[in-house]
């Protein structure tokens, strides 16, 4: 036998090595894999600059009301939402520069004759970050061919006799999309904001019921349909780990809990912000 | 930039997914950890695919990551510490039979991928030294030494 056709008996039985159909789905799930992985980094980082954005903002919140003030403002009467809870247009931050722009509205809320300052407060603060974050990135593009575009809206999700809940919506576009929620929750007998640790602080066990109602919620619609997507942490190795109390979350007219997830937070982005309904049966409150 | 290298990326690994699984089976010798190692490759090759520096080495940049994730995966396997390149064939032999299985087995993986890259997949040296991460005198080097122990010689422009 000539060396050549050595070679070419060689090439033969390498070219005729089967391929399953499976490596073609297999490669395409790596891909999936590290996309996901991919962009649920970028999330992590721009968060964390947030979070120093939010400390910075802090210290000089004083000076940026006043400031504010001047740059806009609109009054807006929001449906007054029964007897003694209303919710208004404070003020509305507008800007646009280049490709930069920014629309965030900033609620107010009275309830009957309660002091609402520290709740109006806090949603103030919360949207003094967004809008130092914006101002953060015009002030830091030299170059002037960056995007970023924040709008900020909000919608009254609950008003029962207990609670007001006030639900902002934040969308963020610099190179893709990301949706960020926050939810506050109103006592309306004081008046003062409340957390989901504050309402979970008498109720021993629910926490760990909440954890794993939403846990077998994930693996019930995972099962139930391909297209949904959550990251368990015991299964992935990141993602839904436990309820910590600091969730989002509000009373639907049923009186159900609903604990609000972040975009990236315990799904992949494509699935945005998700929501689980916790059933009376496992929690009530 | 950026976008566009990972959209290139993601359909040479589509479309030559044949190739690159028939490469990662070379090394495993068996379909489900072939299997294994065409998806952790496609997953590093997007993840790491920011610290390829010159965009023209993608499709052998490619190659480089399913072979050393090849070999990561015997050594898991095997257990083993040593690399499989510093494997000291006991004999040098030449092989005597025609038997194509027997001729390949005659190789050790080094040879073999340098083989596979060579004649079967169409890959000059000057690729095949940067999907090994070796210089291209060496790949000669031991192209020479697997054809000599398989009794194949060929003229010296097939080289």
């Amino acid at each position: 036998m000539e060396g050549k056709d050595r070679l070419n008996d060689l090439k033969e039985e390498y070219v005729n090595i089967p391929v399953p159909a499976a490596a073609y789905d297999r490669m395409k799930q790596g891909i999936k894999q590290a996309k996901e992985e991919k962009r649920r980094r970028i999330i992590m980082r721009s968060l964390k600059r947030t979070g120093a954005a939010a400390a910075a903002v802090l210290l000089t919140i004083g000076v940026m009301a006043n400031l504010s003030s001047v740059t806009a403002s609109a009054m807006e009467d929001i449906p007054v939402l029964g007897a003694i809870a209303k919710v208004v247009t404070f003020r509305t931050f507008e800007d646009k520069k280049g490709n930069y722009d920014a629309k965030i509205d900033i609620p107010k809320v009275s309830i009957g004759n309660n002091d609402s300052g520290q709740v109006n407060r806090s949603i103030e603060d919360y949207a003094n970050q967004l809008i130092k974050e914006y101002e953060k990135q015009v002030t830091a593009d030299f170059t002037g061919d960056g995007h970023y575009s924040v709008t900020s809206s909000y919608e009254v999700i609950a008003d029962n006799e207990t609670y007001l809940s006030l639900r902002i919506n934040t969308t963020v576009i610099m190179a893709s999309g990301a949706e960020s929620v926050k939810i506050f929750n109103i006592d309306k007998k004081t008046g003062k904001e409340i957390s989901l640790k504050d309402i979970l602080a008498d109720k021993p066990g629910y926490q760990e019921a909440i954890t794993e109602s939403i846990k077998t919620q994930m693996k019930d619609q995972m099962a139930k349909d391909d297209s949904l997507t959550y990251f368990v942490k015991e299964i992935d190795g990141d993602g839904f780990d436990r309820i910590t109390g600091e969730e989002n979350f509000y009373f639907n007219k049923n009186g159900e809990l609903v604990i609000v997830f972040d975009e990236y937070e315990v799904a992949p982005g494509y699935m945005g912000s998700v929501e689980f309904t916790i059933p009376k049966s496992t929690v009530e409150f | 930039m950026k976008q566009k290298i990972e959209e290139q990326a993601e359909s040479l690994l589509l479309n030559n997914y044949e190739k690159y699984y028939r490469l990662a089976y070379s090394y495993a010798k068996n379909e489900s950890d072939a299997l294994d190692i065409v998806q952790e490759s496609a997953y590093k090759v997007l993840k790491d695919i920011s610290k390829l520096k010159d965009q023209s080495l993608l499709s052998t940049w490619i190659y480089r990551i399913v072979i050393n994730t090849s070999i990561d995966f015997l050594r898991k396997r095997n257990n083993e510490t040593v690399s499989i390149y510093d494997l000291e064939i006991p004999h040098e032999d030449q092989y005597q039979g025609d038997d194509p299985k027997e001729m390949i087995a005659f190789l050790n993986e080094e040879e073999r991928t340098i083989v596979i890259l060579k004649f079967f997949e169409d890959l000059k040296l000057e690729e095949i030294a940067d999907a090994l991460n070796m210089n291209v005198n060496t790949v000669k080097t031991r192209l020479y030494r697997a054809l000599k122990k398989i009794r194949v010689t060929l003229e010296t422009e097939h080289v």
